[in-house]
């Protein structure tokens, strides 16, 4: 039982660790921020305009 | 956009992607195992994030939605033999093993390394299991967070994130 219990923790350990090396630049966030704000502004739709609707996702 | 709504919503949406960009982006990396594309598939996630808020709908849960659109373009992209081909072509062609995220100074040959081993590894479970493993260890969420995305009960999702773990680990 014990040794099931540590090759699973192994293996979380090795996902955890995998997981800390593949995290997105800090300068590329921010390009794509900022492309993404360039791409949205001037975009004119119904919530823009004020009217609303309600989706119950989840 | 010069009306008040308009900034309203430019100001929440910019909230929704300093929030969860780089979430998105690691689950994105963990299934097509290409910064190039995660951050191709990241963007999209968030345009479409946009266009639901721009057309007038409210989200209630926006890591839900988030996920699930992240979800939906990674299986169009696999439909179309996309990212099978990219990680084939990554991992084989004997130049780069991986488009390797950023490393932050840490040793390239170690990322490499555990990267080619979580793609092996990953690559015996399904691609809900592999999404599962990826939002409970590498984003942290717990499996009820995980369950409304995969519209079930968290207990379903413990059950599976076990299942998953004592198969991987016979290849540990």
């Amino acid at each position: 039982m014990k040794t099931q219990d540590n090759s699973l923790s192994q293996v979380v350990k090795k996902l955890r660790r995998a997981g800390k090396i593949a995290g997105l630049d800090k300068n590329r966030k921010k390009q794509i921020k900022t492309f993404l704000i360039e791409q949205v502004s001037g975009y004119s739709g119904i919530g823009v305009e004020g009217r609303q609707e309600v989706i119950n996702f989840s | 956009m010069t009306n008040p709504m308009a900034d309203q919503l430019k100001i929440k949406f910019i909230n929704i992607y300093e929030k969860y960009a780089d979430a998105i982006y690691r689950y994105c990396f963990f299934r097509v195992y290409s910064r190039q594309l995660a951050e191709e598939l990241m963007q999209e996630a968030f345009m479409r994030v946009w266009k639901y808020l721009a057309s007038g709908k409210i989200i209630l849960n926006e890591q839900a939605l988030l996920y699930q659109i992240a979800r939906n373009l990674i299986i169009d992209l696999s439909r179309r033999n996309k990212v099978r081909q990219n990680i084939e072509h990554t991992m084989f062609s004997g130049q780069n093993s991986f488009d390797e995220p950023s490393y932050d100074g840490k040793n390239i040959l170690e990322t490499r390394t555990l990267l080619g081993e979580m793609y092996q590894l990953m690559n015996k479970l399904s691609p809900d299991s592999q999404d599962i493993l990826i939002m409970r260890y590498i984003r942290g969420m717990s499996p009820k967070e995980i369950a409304e995305i995969f519209h079930t009960n968290p207990n379903n999702i413990s059950v599976r994130i076990y299942k998953s773990l004592k198969k991987l680990s016979k290849y540990i």
